[in-house]
């Protein structure tokens, strides 16, 4: 093998070698987006639940407090 | 201000300006290794290599020195952007002096007739690579985030201490490689030093943005890591 087959390899390798961590970063990184974009919407659904449940026991409570005050 | 000391919106601005300016100085060194450089008489052009084998070099120092300078500030000051610095730079230097070894070899093949010796400056840069290769493998395996930091921290000081010693094996052993800085400047053709200086620019420019990349990806793990922990919490009846 020649020298010029020699500094081919090594250029290609190096080439490789960035071009193909850059491409591993990218892909985590478009991963990890849709993880997070997943878990902060579950997250938003069970806090607007909980905060559903959370009026809904206030206004029963409303309820009760006016029906004493009448029959008082 | 977050705490990289990038906005959200200042990132990808910064990212495209450093990928940019990187490809733009990859493509210059290029030129200047190809072209502009002479052909070494002894060696002919297998010798090109050296270019980008040497730039490749001082990136995994770079980012190993910026491994000890997080880890230090870690220990100092407990902020987590500190451990994020230093395992993203890390990471980094392992895929430099991952190239380095590779692009060493190659050259090594052509001019010394072998793949591989065991000659002080390979095996010591060997050493480096298996050092922080053992770092990332440890951090891995600490599940409590300020006991993995603070670990990785004494890790990656005491892991620099091979930077110096890979440096200075070709002063300090008698041995086959190169030896590009001697004690009187650089030993080789002036009508080189462009091509290296280039090479090295573009390097440290491709460096600077891959831990800009790495650094976004790691605070987007640890938010990932927070909203797992907060939606688990909320499973299991917690608020």
């Amino acid at each position: 093998m020649g020298d010029l087959w020699y500094l081919a390899l090594a250029y290609g390798v190096i080439w490789l070698g960035l071009v193909g961590y850059v491409f591993r970063l990218a892909a985590r990184a478009e991963s990890l987006s849709r993880e997070v974009d997943l878990l902060r919407g579950i997250l938003q659904a069970e806090e607007a639940v909980a905060g559903e449940g959370q009026g809904e026991t206030i206004a029963s409570t409303e309820a009760r407090h006016d029906e004493a005050g009448s029959e008082a | 201000m977050s705490g990289s000391g990038l906005t959200t919106l200042d990132r990808p601005r910064a990212n495209g300006v450093l990928a940019a300016l990187a490809a733009v100085l990859l493509l210059a060194a290029l030129l200047a290794a190809f072209v502009i450089a002479p052909t070494e008489t002894e060696m002919g052009d297998v010798q090109r290599i050296f270019y980008f084998h040497v730039a490749s070099a001082w990136a995994a120092f770079l980012a190993f020195f910026l491994v000890f300078l997080g880890s230090v500030a870690y220990l100092r000051t407990r902020a987590v952007r500190w451990d994020i610095l230093a395992v993203s730079a890390a990471e980094i230097g392992v895929v430099f002096t991952s190239l380095t070894l590779a692009s060493g070899s190659i050259w090594a093949r052509s001019a010394w007739g072998t793949w591989w010796t065991w000659e002080p400056r390979l095996t010591t840069t060997l050493m480096l690579w298996l050092i922080y290769v053992s770092y990332l493998l440890l951090r891995g395996m600490v599940e409590e985030a300020d006991r993995r930091a603070a670990f990785a921290a004494v890790f990656g000081i005491i892991g620099f201490v091979d930077v110096p010693i890979v440096f200075m094996s070709i002063r300090w052993w008698r041995t086959l490689h190169p030896q590009v800085v001697g004690t009187e400047g650089f030993n080789m053709e002036a009508a080189m030093l462009p091509a290296l200086f280039l090479s090295v620019a573009a390097f440290t420019v491709v460096f600077l943005y891959l831990l800009l990349l790495r650094t976004g990806l790691e605070r987007s793990q640890q938010e990932m890591v927070e909203l797992r922990r907060r939606v688990r919490w909320r499973q299991e009846g917690g608020g």
